[in-house]
This record gives C-alpha cells, sequence and structure tokens, in this order.
C-alpha cells in the first residue's frame, strides 16, 4: 500500500480499478500478441516508423521555410531517430523476444530510457541540469507519440473504447479533450501526474462532479491497468494497491460524502439572501447542456457562464451553425426560458487543445498571443456562425452574449460592429432572433479592469474571470510548478482590480458578476460580498455550499473584511484574515 | 593496437589503428537530440567506424539514438574513437562538433 499526495481538484472519494493512460491520451489497444502475428507487428513497426520519418522529413522543410534552419532541424533529429538502425532494431529486438504488439514495444522501448533520464534527474543536484533532463525525456516522449499516432491512425480518443467497466483514469495529463468524453458512469475519479488545481481538466472534472486529485508528481511506473486504486478527492491524495481494512474506511468515508450531498438538498429550496436580508444571484459555470440541469437542481437562478469550447472539440471541421444553435437550445430545454444563459464565445486559447486546422499554429508565448476573441476577430467566418447561432437561440429564451479577453475598448467595439451586421443579416433573412440581445464583456485582462469605467458604458453587464485576472495581474501561470505560488485570489493587487470594476460597474449602473473560480470558494464569498459583489457563478457542485456561506454573513461585517483585506501588503495576511473570519461564521467550512 | 595511443586533452595518434581524443562537450544542453543528429550525420559521411565513451557506455557514433542513450550532461568528457582510412579527418570535425557551443546549429 503507497500514498501518494497531489492537489485536490474535485470532491469525492472513489475506488475501482485503474485505466492507465499513456502519455496524450493514447490508449495502447493490446500488450501482446500471438507468436504468429510477431512477423505482422515487426511489419507494422517498420511501416509506422517510416510513415514518421517521411512526416518528419515533411516537416522539416515546411519550418525550415518559414522559420528557420533551427526549428527544422528539432525534426530532421527526430527523422533520423525513426530511421536509425540501432533504434529499430531495439524494439524490433522487444517485439520478438516478449510477443508485444508494435505499440507496447515502442512504449516500453522508449518509456526505459525516460526511465533512465527520470533516475539520472534525480541524481543531479542542481535544477539547471535536472531541467537539461526533464526537456530529453520530453523529446522522448514526443517521439514516442508520434509513432504511436502513426500506428493507432489519429491519436484515438481516450476513454471511449472502454467497453462499459467503470475505471479509475490515471494519467501523466489530459487534454481537455480527453476530459470531454468523461462521464460519471464510466469513470470513477481521476488521477494525473501534472497539472494544477486551476487548470482546465480540473475544472471540468469538478463540473462532472468526478473526483480528482492532479500534480501528483511521477506515479504512473507503479501501478499497472485493472490494479485496485483509491482516489481521495477530499484531501488530493491517492493509494495504489490498498489493504482490505483500507478500502473498508474509504467505502464508509464514501458513503458519509454521499449523505452529506443530501444534507445540502435541504438547501435548494431557500433563497440565497445574507442574514441581513440581502439577495446575492447565484448562477452556474457549465460546459455541456446536460449540466444546465445540474444548475436548476442545485438552486442557481441561471447561467452565468456557459463555455462554448466544446462545441469546437474533438472535430475535424468548425463546428456549423445548425450545432452551436443545437447546443444552445439544449441549454434553455433544460433551464426554462425564463432563466438567464450567459453565452460566452470561443475562448480556445493555448490551454485547449483543438483539432480545428488552422486555429492553433506555434507560438512562442500563447498566453499572450492569438487566442480568444483576438482569435475570433481574425477568423471572422466562425465568429459570425457563433452569433448567428447565439441570436437565433436567444429568440426563444433569456440567452445573453458575452466577449472574452477584450483588452482593448477597440476589440469590444469590433465585436458590437460584427453583432450588429449580423443581427442585419437575419433581419434581412427574415429569421427569428432576439434584436435586443443583453451584450456582456469578460473582464480577465488588467487593462480592461483599469479601463472598466469606459467599458462599462459599451455593455450590459461585465463578468470578472478570475482565473485570467489572477493570472496576468501577477504574471503567472497557475500551471508552473515554479511560480504557482505567486498566483494567488487574495493577492491585495488583485482585490483592488476588482474593487475598480465592481465601482465602474455601479456608477454606469451595469450588471457584475464574478464566474471565476474564485466564486466558488466559500473562503472568498464574504470577501466578494464585501467588494459590493451581488451576483456569482460557481460549477453547480458549489452552489448549496455557497449559498449556505452567503445565508450566515452580514454585509456590513462583509464591507469592514473587505476593506481591512484591501489595505494589506500580502497575499499571505489576506488569506489569513479570511480564514480567521469564515472560521468564525462557518467554522466547519475552514479544513 | 593500443599501445602507441594515450588518453588525453587533444591527444592522439598512431598512424594505423584506432585514434583517440578526450572531448569536452561543451553545449550548454550537453550531448542532446540534436547535437547527436548533427553528430550522427556527420559520422555517417566517413567510412571510418566512429565510437563514443563516455563512463562505462560505448555507442555508435553513426546513431542517434545510441548517443542519446549515452546521457552526456554539459561539461561532460566522452571519448572519441574513430577508426579507418579517414579517421584523421574524421577526429577533427567530429570533436569540432562536440566541442563547440552552438553543435546543434547545421543545415543539411
Amino acid at each position: 500500500m503507497e500514498y501518494r499526495y497531489g492537489t485536490a481538484v474535485s470532491p469525492g472519494i472513489a475506488i475501482g480499478p485503474a485505466l492507465v493512460l499513456d502519455t496524450e491520451g493514447v490508449r495502447i489497444p493490446n500488450k501482446l500478441v500471438l507468436p504468429e502475428q510477431v512477423d505482422g507487428e515487426v511489419a507494422r513497426l517498420r511501416e509506422a516508423l517510416d510513415d514518421a520519418a517521411s512526416e518528419a522529413r515533411e516537416k522539416r522543410q515546411r519550418y525550415t521555410a518559414r522559420f528557420e534552419p533551427a526549428i527544422g532541424n528539432i525534426f530532421a533529429a527526430q527523422q533520423s531517430a525513426f530511421e536509425d538502425t540501432s533504434f529499430r532494431d531495439r524494439l524490433e529486438h522487444l517485439i520478438r523476444t516478449n510477443t508485444y504488439s508494435a505499440e507496447y514495444a515502442v512504449s516500453r522501448g522508449i518509456r526505459e530510457q525516460v526511465k533512465k533520464l527520470e533516475e539520472a534527474q534525480r541524481r543531479v543536484g542542481d535544477l539547471a541540469a535536472a531541467e537539461v533532463l526533464r526537456r530529453r525525456a520530453g523529446d522522448l516522449i514526443d517521439l514516442e507519440k508520434q509513432i504511436l499516432s502513426t500506428l493507432l491512425g489519429q491519436v484515438p480518443n481516450a476513454v471511449a473504447p472502454l467497453g462499459g467497466e467503470r475505471v479509475v483514469i490515471l494519467a501523466n495529463d489530459l487534454m481537455p479533450s480527453d476530459t470531454a468524453d468523461f462521464s460519471p458512469r464510466t469513470v470513477w475519479a481521476f488521477a494525473t501526474e501534472s497539472g494544477g488545481p486551476t487548470s482546465h481538466t480540473a475544472i471540468l472534472a469538478g463540473a462532472l462532479e468526478i473526483p480528482a486529485v492532479v500534480g501528483v508528481g511521477r506515479f504512473l511506473t507503479d501501478v499497472s491497468g485493472g490494479d485496485v486504486v483509491i482516489v481521495d478527492g477530499d484531501e488530493g491524495k491517492i493509494i495504489l494497491d490498498p489493504d482490505d481494512e483500507t478500502v473498508r474506511k474509504y467505502e464508509a468515508k464514501r458513503l458519509a460524502g454521499l449523505a452529506r450531498v443530501d444534507r445540502y438538498e435541504a438547501l435548494r429550496g431557500k433563497p440565497s439572501v445574507t442574514h441581513d436580508g440581502v439577495a446575492i444571484r447565484l448562477l452556474g459555470n457549465i460546459e455541456l447542456a446536460p449540466e444546465a440541469a445540474h444548475c436548476a437542481d442545485r438552486g442557481a437562478e441561471g447561467v452565468g457562464l456557459y463555455r462554448t469550447e466544446f462545441l469546437y472539440l474533438n472535430k475535424s471541421s468548425d463546428p456549423t451553425e445548425a450545432e452551436h444553435y443545437d447546443a444552445y437550445r439544449a441549454v434553455i430545454d433544460e433551464i426554462g426560458p425564463n432563466r438567464p444563459v450567459v453565452v460566452r464565445t470561443l475562448d480556445l486559447g493555448a490551454d485547449k487543445f483543438s483539432s480545428v486546422s488552422g486555429l492553433l499554429s506555434v507560438e512562442k508565448n500563447p498566453f499572450l498571443g492569438l487566442r480568444s476573441v483576438r482569435l475570433c476577430l481574425r477568423k471572422l467566418d466562425l465568429f459570425r456562425t457563433q452569433m448567428r447561432a447565439i441570436l437565433r437561440a436567444a429568440a426563444h429564451g433569456d440567452i445573453r452574449i458575452m466577449f472574452p479577453m477584450i483588452s482593448t475598448v477597440g476589440e469590444l467595439r469590433q465585436c458590437k460592429v460584427l453583432l450588429n451586421e449580423v443581427k442585419e443579416d437575419l433581419e434581412e433573412a427574415g429569421v427569428p432572433y432576439k434584436a435586443d440581445i443583453r451584450v456582456g464583456t469578460m473582464i480577465e485582462v488588467p487593462s480592461a479592469a483599469i479601463l472598466a469605467d469606459v467599458l462599462a458604458r459599451e455593455v450590459d453587464f461585465f463578468s470578472i474571470g478570475t482565473n485570467d485576472l489572477i493570472q496576468y495581474t501577477l504574471a503567472a501561470d497557475r500551471n508552473n510548478e515554479h511560480v504557482a505560488h505567486l498566483y494567488d485570489p487574495a493577492d491585495p493587487a488583485v482585490l483592488r482590480l476588482i474593487r475598480m470594476v465592481v465601482e465602474a460597474a455601479g456608477k454606469a449602473g451595469i450588471d457584475v458578476n464574478v464566474c471565476g473560480e474564485m466564486s466558488g470558494e466559500p473562503l472568498y464569498v464574504p470577501l466578494l460580498v464585501g467588494l459590493g459583489l451581488r451576483s456569482l457563478s460557481a460549477t453547480p457542485r458549489k452552489i448549496p455550499e455557497i449559498k449556505r456561506v452567503i445565508r450566515q454573513l452580514d454585509v456590513a461585517e462583509c464591507e469592514r473584511v473587505a476593506g481591512q483585506a484591501l489595505s494589506m501588503d500580502t497575499a499571505r495576511q489576506v488569506q489569513n484574515l479570511l480564514r480567521d473570519q469564515l472560521r468564525r461564521i462557518l467554522p466547519e467550512a475552514v479544513e | 593496437m593500443t599501445a602507441n595511443v594515450r588518453t588525453g586533452e587533444g591527444t592522439q595518434v598512431g598512424t594505423t589503428g584506432p585514434l583517440r581524443r578526450t572531448v569536452k562537450v561543451v553545449n550548454p544542453l550537453g550531448l542532446h537530440h540534436r547535437v547527436a543528429d548533427r553528430f550522427s550525420r556527420a559520422a555517417r559521411m566517413f567510412a571510418a567506424a566512429v565510437a563514443v565513451t563516455h563512463g562505462d557506455n560505448r555507442a555508435d557514433g553513426k546513431s542517434v539514438w545510441d548517443l542519446m542513450m549515452l546521457v552526456v550532461m554539459p561539461d561532460a568528457e566522452v571519448v572519441l574513437e574513430v577508426d579507418g582510412p579517414d579517421a584523421a579527418a574524421a577526429l577533427e570535425a567530429l570533436s569540432d562538433i562536440l566541442a563547440s557551443p552552438g553543435g546543434e546549429d547545421y543545415t543539411i
């Protein structure tokens, strides 16, 4: 039995058989073949290596022409590896002596070297040397990925072919496109070696209400498919090879957790009002139409953030207007025509994998690059298609449109001009749509927060996206373990920006909402109320808990705490202040 | 065969038998994939057999994979061993690749 610790990103306990996904979600169908199939496997391997080599050669030429030889040389080096006699001999030897499948031989042959590099990494003292080795391991894993995807046709979807058995998914990291197909019916839980608490995948795990632990560090080499694994999404632990007593203990914990969910049910019908009578509107964040039902179940008044990226994932072409429209109508069907649904336009960026051709290119600094609304304003057809569908669906419910990652007022005006053009087209064509659709903008770039008073004149509502606002304000990637400590919602710089946005919205008389992860954390709820927010949007699972906190709050007290927090020097001081306060009002919510 | 050979900084030789030289890998990333590629491509241009030894491990200098598996860190020393008719030229050319800080910059 072995305990490993990571970051809890989605609560709950799960006990089940492991399914180990290899890097990048490539799943190896068979480890072994029959002796008579060995020659065939060797032939498949050779063919795949030849194909991978010629693909690398082609990329070398393309990239050398487009960039510089140094970039092309990466592919030249890959081509050499695929053609390398010594490498091929090693893999063929693995197939012939162990009757491995071609895929498994590739994986084993490369992984044994990766493991060697990882061991060397642990031995070296200094960070720079460890980094050198880490990059080399990355080079090898990239080779593996390419050969496997050649062998398996396109990179197959990770979970689709699971065949019914409910499993605990273990992986190095999961792409959002992998987790999109996870469902609580087929997946007990997941645990990954890398990834941070606010990564897209973690957010989605929360949305699908699958227990999850990320950032565990290396453990995949210590577990095999089918082994029983416990994932403790409450405390951020995984337990490999648990003994019977531990399994019994966790089974009891699991059942107790289910009972707690029932208790929250009791809060569903109660209004979201502070102890002193101020109403705080609660909305849900969703990714998929069926989650809109969760919002209603948990007592949310509507959908504060409908992320539409999933329409674009797992696809070989852009979604059609009909696909958009059907998805938005499905949300209205789930939640009803009178509840607000804020549809955010495409926010695909560096952290979100897409196979849509032409959307992603190599960028040196993707988080500061062509993403989100910037991308849409460059791909106007794509943007118009989505706008048309939103406007049409809005004729059947209270749909609102919101633009993400606006960093200048010019961008926002461009979006609005385009929206008006699309309305005119619909008008001319005689297609029903909502002419007076409410338009909002995300505030998630510091420049937008600073210019909130100007932006407020352009829109009907703001929604503060704290995840990106924090990351851009502190210039710290929340998924980079070396700087993740800088990423802190309680940082006074972030609080000042939120305060500015709330004030600007108040002066302009427009709504303002918070839809980042911050609004789903009980710790920050009193602070946000104290900063003047009267609308919070969180993942549906969090709604009952948040409502419970809200019903204990006293607004004057929250304002006092917020004032104190704003005058503090460091995030740590603010964190301590908030923890003390939450302990007073709702002791069981703190740890 | 090796009686007339000393290994050591910049040392050679003997007109028959293999030539050896100890070379420090000055590339800031060590003997990584692209340097290994350049090295093995260059090595394959020569008729001479090329071996690179690092500690107890020995690699075929014409195989990018073998070279990568040596796990040579920056500033480590390796022994180049070249055997064949064009050994002297090969030794010079290949030493240069390992001893230059930009060994991965090449045009094919």
